[in-house]
């Protein structure tokens, strides 16, 4: 950023306004008369103009006092909103450098074999067998509810055996993927930003540098590359358990058998939807731990830095996941 | 020899303006200074953790920042480097920890027994019990242990250039000298080069060939102990008179 000008150094003395005292130095110095001093420039007329628009003021005239003022505040709001913007946007781009940045050193060691193997195997333990109870448990109720739901407004206006296209259809192409990558931001991601952002604040990346061992090999690698083994896995359970778990529920409440149900599931059933589903995973295996990886990288400051990065990195993962899957129909089913 | 070429760091305020620094070869180097005068800063630009915004370093002549990712990485096996809070891998037992500092082809090469051999001898070293220590996670050990396996874990590989942020910061008297002796007899073993960053002038003055006083992220004053104690510079006097005056309130604390 530009550094400011040193008021005392630059701000000229403003002449008094007409029948008016002049302004005191520590006012003007406040308002950044570096640049006020003189309201000759195109700029600072363009401001005061602005700020005096439908007002009928004229700098020449009596007001001048006020107008400069007006200049001046209207000046440095449209200063700080500027330095606002900049910082926001060094920071989406710092984002996307980084992240291009980190992708590129993940296909790399990926692609030259250098990813310990030992790694990948342990992170497919932990993401994917003991992420397996919560992702059944969710996949089952969502095939419950839809089920329920469903049998609630079909009873008596439409066939029940439609009942099994939808429960079939809802859970494939939408349930299960997104709340499996849901059940992961948390379980998963949120870890995963949280140690690498503590290994961060505690040096133990720099440690990992100094000692020549290159943290993406060691940590992100491994990561990224076993969701993108597990997460596809874990949709299609969590496919094959919603449906069930719907198939049953509908049994119980509207009393549609299994048969009657997979009638219906195979009257809209493309093999395709499988795929998309599958692909869905794929993505969001992929999107998880990239994300959470990055913003541990990104994490500053102690404990209350590695709070801010998990939460930040659940609230980014989510917004990956949503946008990815609203991204998906016009992508794959079109 | 390790060269500090032009070293410009801002943070959100500048912190390094223009630090030109060489270590001799075999040299030990202390860097003090006030808390926030941008020493860990310019001890972690030595091995590129931190990259100046300006200037470069050089180890034995090769740049640290042009001279692209392998030769970062070659100047890196050589450098042994003490983290202030140790910076011990948390999932790693302490045997794990002190082995990391073999490198891993070094730990291949050589070969289990070799490797146990060289970190039971590098715990020794650093005063520790390796059948207590070794199987015990860091987060069993106290913080002056941890600082020690941090030691161990820096000069394991015998590596010839040593770079220390605050070694001594929370060890007792006792550790506090085994840990200067230590710094004194690596440098005579391994004809190592040290730089020590510190705010224990005292220890500084005790171990170092010469002393370098960093302030307001410039160089104020490099010369011997010596030197340093002689020095007319009023900043000078400044810090050594309130290191006497810290060293007496601790012994009144004592008694």
């Amino acid at each position: 950023m530009r550094p400011r000008p040193d008021p005392g150094q630059t701000a000229r003395p403003m002449a008094a306004p007409p029948g008016g005292t002049p302004l005191p130095r520590t006012r003007l110095e406040k308002w950044g008369m570096g640049f006020a001093c003189e309201a000759r420039t195109p700029t600072l007329r363009g401001l005061l103009a602005l700020s005096t628009r439908g007002h009928g003021l004229d700098f020449q005239g009596e007001d001048a006092h006020f107008m400069v003022r007006a200049a001046v505040a209207g000046r440095l709001v449209v200063e700080r909103v500027l330095v606002r913007l900049s910082r926001s946007a060094e920071e989406v781009v710092g984002h996307a450098a980084d992240l291009a940045t980190l992708l590129w050193r993940v296909a790399v060691v990926t692609f030259t074999g250098r990813v310990p193997l030992r790694e990948i195997a342990g992170q497919i333990y932990w993401m994917g067998i003991q992420s397996l109870p919560i992702v059944l448990i969710t996949a089952m109720l969502s095939g419950v509810v839809t089920s329920q739901q469903g049998g609630y407004q079909f009873s008596g206006s439409v066939p029940l055996y439609v009942l099994g296209s939808v429960v079939t259809e809802s859970v494939i192409l939408e349930l299960a993927p997104v709340l499996t990558a849901v059940v992961l931001i948390g379980r998963v991601g949120a870890r995963i930003t949280a140690e690498i952002g503590t290994m961060k604040v505690s040096e133990q990346i720099d440690a990992m540098n100094a000692l020549g061992r290159d943290p993406v090999q060691v940590l992100v690698a491994p990561r990224v590359l076993a969701g993108i083994i597990v997460v596809p896995l874990l949709v299609g359970i969590a496919d094959l358990v919603g449906v069930y778990a719907g198939m049953r529920s509908a049994q119980m409440t509207v009393g549609l058998g299994k048969e009657t149900f997979f009638y219906g599931a195979r009257l809209f059933w493309h093999s395709y939807d499988l795929f998309y589903s599958l692909a869905k995973g794929l993505a969001f295996g992929f999107a998880i731990p990239v994300i959470a990886t990055h913003m541990g990288f990104r994490t500053q400051g102690g404990a209350e830095g590695v709070g801010k990065a998990t939460t930040a990195s659940v609230m980014f993962m989510t917004l990956a996941v949503l946008v990815m899957d609203a991204l998906f129909p016009p992508l794959l089913l079109q | 020899m390790v060269e500090y070429i032009d070293i410009w760091k801002a943070f959100d305020v500048p912190v390094l303006k223009g630090v030109d620094l060489t270590v001799q070869t075999g040299e030990t180097l202390a860097i003090v200074g006030p808390s926030g005068t941008g020493k860990s800063v310019l001890l972690k630009t030595t091995l590129g953790l931190i990259v100046p915004d300006r200037g470069d370093v050089r180890i034995d002549g090769k740049s640290v920042f042009f001279g692209g990712a392998r030769e970062l990485r070659s100047i890196r096996r050589q450098v042994g480097y003490v983290f202030q809070n140790a910076a011990l891998f948390d999932s790693m037992t302490v045997y794990e920890n002190v082995a990391e500092g073999l490198g891993e082809r070094e730990i291949v090469t050589l070969g289990r027994r070799e490797v146990i051999r060289r970190v039971v001898d590098a715990l020794e070293h650093v005063n520790l019990d390796p059948p207590v220590v070794m199987n015990k996670l860091p987060s069993e050990l106290s913080g002056g242990m941890r600082k020690r396996v941090g030691l161990a874990r820096a000069f394991v590989g015998r590596p010839q250039i040593l770079l220390y942020d605050e070694p001594v910061t929370g060890l007792d008297p006792v550790n506090t000298a085994l840990v200067h002796r230590l710094i004194e007899n690596l440098d005579d073993e391994l004809g190592a080069t040290s730089i020590v960053v510190t705010h224990d002038v005292e220890g500084a003055l005790a171990v170092s060939d010469r002393v370098a006083l960093l302030e307001g992220g410039k160089l104020r004053f490099v010369g011997t102990p010596d030197e340093f104690r002689a020095a007319p510079d009023p900043l000078v006097q400044a810090f050594l008179d309130r290191e006497a005056a810290a060293v007496a309130a601790e012994t009144m604390e004592i008694e």
